[in-house]
């Protein structure tokens, strides 16, 4: 993949790790923070079975080990992964079940971003997303969050690491 | 007393929570160069579902072992109970024990590093004042992934660390801290 399209996805990826903070205080504050711990790798576990199951249709079989490169099994495990996801959040709001999908997603890109950016560069576009995530969310209010205007103070750090991720990809 | 004498202990007192901060931060590299490297061998959905199914198993055991001292999980029935949570803990950890076979043992260590992380940012973040707790997690996460590229750890590019990207890295630490705590 194209060094500027990973750099791309590595950020948007971060502001995605805003929407999932949010979900996540939210639960946290309802439940608690082990529980609003285990929504997150639960709800990717979710998408991750879905894409599972599509590889192992397209192409045959996954490359996980007996029996999960079968189809059939990736097929059970669906149901299996959507019903602990309802399970987690019923009580709650059903949408806070998506709260990892993007992660999930997010992860799937690793192995291709460290192949292509390396992990400091990684990393640092992750942040610079999630930073510009937290103000645009601040900014607008968005998800309940309280409102916060984006000031002159906090645009100036948001620049600081964009000339941050500027550097460590120049290098 | 003076300012001075005052913040000496405070000073004392972040020191712990910091170091536990930076060490989660430092850690957070760890866990996704493993899974970059199990994606190289397996493809990344397959090197997510292991990393997920390892940290679930290792959360679901954390919270069992609350819930059998005492704190029950706050979930709605059938999962309020601790032994829901051993349950989920050993089913998920068959899981995982299965997925890693073919590939090294310390692969299973992505989502066991990743409840490391949990446990030390929820123990330091109440200990820790905003801009202390993001300035040392991101510094921490920016050294342990520049060090990693250096390695060329689990098989990745190696990438020298230069003045540039250290410099770069430091930005991007002080950049968060700026807008996470400035008014």
């Amino acid at each position: 993949m194209d060094v500027g399209i990973s750099l791309a996805l590595a950020f948007a990826f971060g502001i995605a790790l805003t929407l999932n903070a949010a979900i996540t205080g939210a639960v946290s504050r309802a439940r608690g923070g082990r529980e609003a711990s285990l929504l997150t790798p639960i709800s990717a576990l979710s998408v991750i079975a879905v894409l599972l199951a599509w590889i192992a249709y397209d192409e045959g079989s996954t490359t996980l080990p007996v029996p999960f490169e079968a189809l059939a099994v990736t097929l059970v495990l669906i149901p299996l992964a959507w019903l602990l996801l309802w399970l987690v959040v019923r009580g709650l709001p059903l949408w806070y079940g998506c709260a990892g999908f993007l992660n999930g997603l997010g992860l799937v890109f690793v192995p291709r971003f460290v192949e292509d950016l390396g992990l400091a560069l990684y990393f640092s576009a992750l942040t610079l997303g999630s930073c510009s995530g937290a103000l645009l969310f601040d900014h607008f209010g968005l998800l309940g969050f309280a409102r916060r205007k984006a000031s002159f103070a906090r645009a100036g750090g948001l620049a600081l690491a964009g000339v941050g991720v500027v550097l460590v990809r120049a290098a | 007393m003076t300012a001075a004498t005052q913040s000496g202990p405070r000073q004392g007192r972040d020191l712990l929570p910091m170091a536990a901060s930076l060490l989660s931060g430092l850690l957070t590299a760890l866990p996704l160069a493993m899974l970059a490297a199990v994606g190289r061998e397996r493809g990344g959905e397959e090197a997510t579902f292991l990393h997920l199914v390892t940290l679930v198993a290792g959360l679901a055991a954390v919270s069992a072992v609350f819930a059998l001292r005492g704190t029950r999980p706050a979930f709605l029935r059938p999962l309020n109970s601790g032994w829901s949570m051993v349950a989920l803990a050993a089913a998920f950890g068959v899981v995982a024990a299965i997925c890693v076979s073919g590939i090294e043992w310390y692969y299973l260590s992505t989502g066991i590093i990743s409840v490391a992380i949990f446990l030390l940012v929820t123990w330091s973040l109440v200990r820790l004042s905003l801009g202390l707790y993001f300035a040392s997690s991101t510094l921490g996460s920016v050294s342990g992934s520049l060090v990693m590229d250096q390695m060329g750890a689990f098989g990745a590019i190696e990438r020298d660390i230069s003045l540039i990207r250290v410099a770069g890295a430091l930005l991007v630490a002080a950049g968060v801290v700026v807008v996470r705590t400035a008014k």
